[in-house]
């Protein structure tokens, strides 16, 4: 490629890498400062250094380790489910023909395009008496995730040969550790890609704790920003650095996991 | 045929279980619930037909509503798709940035709905927000709007928002596409002299039509959908000028006319269902050239 | 690396599941816990459910006083408006009650908790009432579905009107206008000093409802709101409330108000007034508590005056009754009950009122903190130069969408009054008709 066309590539891409920066930037820089200073919102640098101060307000002020226990609690048990549950389905709907799953297929394909029916959702929940427990909301996050995932996980599984499976059971293998001996582990890309994406969805997830974890004790950390920012909204220093905080776990993830993301994207093309 | 007890259905309860009660179960009663009063108290005292329907439709707002939420889903995925192919392929050039580029970009898809919005309100604030700030600053002061309180362009600012957050999600599906597609091919054309834009049409881009498929429905679903962001950005506001679907759905919730909620979801859903199946006609339509 | 990967998911997991089970059944029972019966002899815990800021300085003073006497209060704080109204209206719905509810007055059937008469408990007859003059608060107090008196006063009254900042007024020369051509006199003559005229929070929707609140207060709505219920008239007839709307309509044509009106919040208005940049706002005194902790240094400057509308000393304040507490049927009704009669003893509101700005409805309180804009609003209900705010109750839902009405009185485009109040009679059908309303159909 001509040198000069390189260069015009490498100024786009520094472009785009400024766009996406900025704005997270503006709010890492911002919650670094004093309330006077974080209300004039603009790139400098804080003049005086408010980061500690500004985490202890916000401690002070909102329950904060309450509601990262209950989104942890809500995530780590969502995408263990979520993983396990929907890659079973996916292989035995993918593995097995018959007229069930071709069925299966389809009714996955309508959960797909379905959207989420608060209000007679809100009646079944109540029915089991699950209301603001973790309970209901894991069941309900495994419920919303259950059609996508699997979708994904099929769409993986074609590119895990069936010879192996029949190898495994030559060797006398069962149900059990067929699946979780020998296939899960070959699944790993997408386990990875899964485990961020769920993560991602869970732990950020608003609308279902807005409805189904309403109450203080219960909140999760989607929820504490927005009341928070509803209670203190003039105080942008706290605000940005509530953010910070309920964003950084998931950050932490992704950066672990970010080489799986998009070898994991790739239409599973596993070499036997 | 491999014994069946190996793909066991009982393989499949747990999950199947869960799904059907806790969403395509409630879904279905939706359909029923539309076509009563259901009130805030979860109370049916009378099957009122398609009255909800009516309501609806004769209230502007909604149809406000609706049209909003068509103009947001159409272009945030027309800019989703087309920045993130764009940025797909330039991930894809043996650039020096491109490490950084593929990590960032896809930085603000993991980030809370919610954080984002809250920030991207201080940013868009029409005299403090560093976006005005700085367009007065290089002397456009013309174009510093009232991005979220301007009715006429309230639905443009929050699609901003969304395109800002997940378009690092569709160049990451089309970057693992375009990686997949075997160098040995491109190279052969290359040789036989096609130029950059015919090794493009022919060989590149057929191979991205699936991943093309996916990421259109997912967007268009997305689009259709959304709460979230336009609920933390304006709450529908100022007054209903950004209000969306799920944002009426929401209001009706809040008034305690259940029934009419759940009939504004059930419409949602046709709408959905009525754009995904047209939208799969039309890309296969595609594929098959 | 496949093999770590399954371990560590294993023992995670198991580690996860132990630690959750434990959390799963404390955090299910923790909401029975509470209410299954008063074992404990001495303290009884009270569980309490309401908007953050209704929770101030007054009940501050009051906790450690109920604690010594015997009630443990749990108070869960929701947002202000229509998120907050929501998340409790939810808990409602699902039978997850509190013992005693914080809410507007006069709660009735449209309101979203269900029926006041299977939920909340009749105070009449209730010691606390030997204190209280039903008749004063007759239609803002009582619920219109069967005239019981099923909330008791929370805090004090409260009185819509124009919060002014005299330190400007009286370096200006400008005195309270008594009609409307002196208003505009006055309003061009701070902006000619570069003042906020009049000062909106279009942001927070709520606030923009104001003008058109304190137009409503009058003779006329006491005598047409009972027709519009059985729909007998319309809404558009009653016109004090258009008044309002067209106020808001006028002064943004004459320029009188801040800039960027619907990007200014609440916290951004008193922070205004308090300082002098803003001249006008308009509220209820309830601002004043917020205000006296907030921006203590603007509150000596700041007065009250009722706006001119009619003119010629006709216009009266309008009031909005006090906050009430609604004990919720259930388990622990008696003890809330208790508090109930406890704390509205006129000694115990005294230490409310020592701590907190309002206008007490418990007659025999003595010890007040009123901010002078207080005293002054509290001057026009002495005078009887008041009137509720909403002069007769609803029996539909007119007024439910009415902030974001008002608050698209400001944005270009947006509804004009006329259209406001077709939306409202819409609105109003609408309800009545889904509930079957003779009347309606």
């Amino acid at each position: 490629m001509k040198k000069w066309n390189k260069l015009i590539l490498e100024i786009i891409s520094i472009i785009a890498v400024l766009f996406v920066s900025v704005p997270i930037y503006f709010v890492v820089v911002n919650a670094m400062k004093t309330k006077t200073e974080a209300a004039d919102m603009n790139l400098r640098f804080p003049t005086d250094w408010n980061f500690f101060q500004n985490m202890k307000d916000v401690f002070a002020a909102a329950a904060i380790p309450q509601a990262f226990y209950n989104t942890f609690i809500v995530t780590f048990f969502g995408v263990a489910l979520v993983i396990i549950f929907c890659s079973l389905s996916a292989f035995v709907i993918q593995r097995r023909d018959s007229r069930f799953t071709k069925v299966l297929t389809n009714v996955l394909l309508i959960g797909l395009i379905l959207p989420m029916m608060m209000i007679t959702t809100y009646y079944v929940v109540d029915f089991f008496g699950l209301i603001r427990t973790y309970t209901g909301v894991v069941l309900l996050f495994i419920a919303s995730n259950f059609a996508f995932t699997t979708y994904l996980y099929i769409s993986f599984m074609h590119g895990v040969p069936r010879e192996l499976d029949e190898a495994a059971i030559i060797d006398g293998a069962g149900k059990f550790r067929l699946f979780f001996g020998i296939i899960f582990p070959l699944l790993l890309p997408v386990n990875a890609s899964v485990l961020i994406l769920t993560s991602m969805n869970i732990w950020n997830d608003f609308t279902i704790p807005f409805y189904f974890l309403n109450s203080a004790k219960t909140y999760t950390l989607s929820l504490l920003i927005y009341m928070f920012f509803g209670q203190k909204g003039s105080d942008w220093n706290l605000v940005f650095t509530t953010i910070l905080l309920v964003s950084a776990p998931v950050i932490l993830l992704y950066m672990f996991l970010q080489r799986y993301i998009v070898s994991g994207m790739t239409s599973g093309a596993v070499k036997s | 045929m491999l014994k069946k007890q190996f793909y066991s259905y009982w393989l499949l309860v747990p999950g199947l279980l869960i799904f059907a009660i806790f969403f395509i179960f409630p879904s279905l009663m939706s359909f029923y619930f539309a076509f009563t009063n259901l009130n805030g108290a979860f109370e049916v005292t009378r099957f009122v037909g398609f009255e909800n329907f009516i309501t609806l439709y004769e209230n502007p707002d909604n149809i406000l509503a609706l049209k909003n939420t068509f103009l947001y889903a159409f272009i945030t995925t027309l800019f989703k798709i087309v920045l993130g192919l764009a940025l797909a392929l330039l991930a894809n050039q043996a650039i020096k940035s491109k490490i950084v580029l593929r990590s960032v970009l896809f930085f603000p898809v993991i980030l809370s709905t919610v954080a984002v919005a809250i920030a991207f309100r201080a940013l868009y604030h029409p005299s403090t927000g560093l976006i005005n700030v700085f367009l007065k600053a290089i002397g456009l002061e013309s174009l510093a709007k009232s991005w979220l309180t301007d009715p006429s362009i309230v639905m443009y600012a929050i699609s901003f928002v969304e395109i800002w957050k997940w378009t690092g999600f569709t160049m990451v599906l089309f970057l693992a596409a375009l990686q997949s597609v075997p160098n040995d091919i491109i190279e052969a054309a290359e040789i036989d002299g096609a130029t950059p834009w015919q090794r493009f049409r022919f060989i590149t881009m057929p191979m991205l039509i699936p991943v093309l498929n996916t990421n259109v429905i997912l967007s268009v679903i997305g689009g259709l959908k959304v709460f979230d962001i336009v609920y933390a950005l304006t709450g529908g506001g100022p007054g209903n000028a950004s209000s969306v679907i799920n944002t009426a759905v929401f209001k009706a919730y809040a008034a305690g006319r259940n029934g009419e909620a759940t009939a504004a979801n059930l419409v949602l859903f046709v709408i959905v269902l009525a754009a995904v199946l047209l939208l799969n006609k039309f890309i296969n339509r595609e594929n098959r050239g | 690396m496949k093999k770590a990967f399954k371990t560590v998911l294993t023992a995670a997991l198991s580690v996860g599941l132990a630690a959750s089970l434990a959390a799963c059944s404390s955090s299910n029972n923790s909401n029975e816990a509470n209410n299954s019966g008063n074992g404990a002899p001495e303290v009884k815990t009270i569980k309490m459910l309401g908007h953050s800021t209704w929770f101030m300085q007054g009940m501050d003073a009051i906790i450690p006083v109920a604690k010594q006497n015997g009630f443990n209060l749990e108070i869960e704080k929701v947002p202000e408006g229509d998120d907050g109204a929501n998340l409790m209206k939810t808990r409602f719905a699902t039978n997850d009650k509190p013992d005693i509810l914080f809410y507007q007055n006069g709660i009735n059937n449209t309101h979203g908790f269900g029926n006041p008469g299977d939920v909340f408990v009749d105070q009449d007859g209730q010691p606390w009432m030997d204190n209280f003059s039903k008749d004063s608060w007759k239609n803002m107090m009582d619920t219109i579905d069967d005239g019981k008196w099923y909330g008791a006063p929370y805090g004090g009254a409260d009185m819509g009107v124009v919060i002014y900042n005299k330190r400007v007024f009286d370096e200006l020369g400008l005195s309270v206008p008594v009609n409307m051509d002196e208003f505009w006199s006055v309003a061009e003559a701070l902006k000619a000093a570069n003042i906020a005229p009049i000062y909106f929070s279009g942001q927070d929707a709520w606030t923009t409802q104001l003008p058109v609140l304190i137009s409503s207060a009058s003779k006329q709505g006491a005598e047409l709101i009972p027709l519009i219920n059985e729909n007998k008239a319309k809404l558009s007839e009653w016109t004090d409330q258009q008044v309002g709307m067209d106020f808001i309509k006028e002064a943004l044509s004459r320029g009188v108000t801040n800039e960027n009106i619907l990007s200014s919040s609440y916290d951004n208005a008193q922070k205004a007034l308090s300082s002098g940049e803003a001249g006008m706002y308009f509220m209820a005194t309830w601002v004043m508590n917020e205000m006296v902790s907030k921006y203590p240094d603007g509150v000596a400057d700041l007065g009250s005056f009722v706006i001119p509308f009619k003119g010629n000393g006709e216009d009266m304040a309008a009031i909005w009754a006090p906050k009430s507490m609604y004990v919720v049927k259930g388990d622990n009704q008696e003890a809330a009950q208790e508090f109930v009669n406890w704390f509205l003893q006129p000694e115990i509101q005294d230490i409310f009122f020592a701590n907190q700005g309002g206008i007490p409805a418990i007659q025999g309180v003595t010890k007040t903190s009123l901010t002078q804009a207080e005293l002054d609003a509290k001057n026009y209900m002495d005078k009887g130069q008041a009137i509720g705010n909403v002069p007769f109750p609803f029996l539909h839902g007119a007024q439910s969408n009415l902030p974001s009405y008002t608050q698209e009185l400001f944005v270009e485009g947006g509804k004009s009054p006329e259209e406001v109040i077709a939306a409202m009679q819409r609105d109003m059908e609408v309800d009545a008709k889904s509930k079957g309303d003779a009347n309606f159909q």
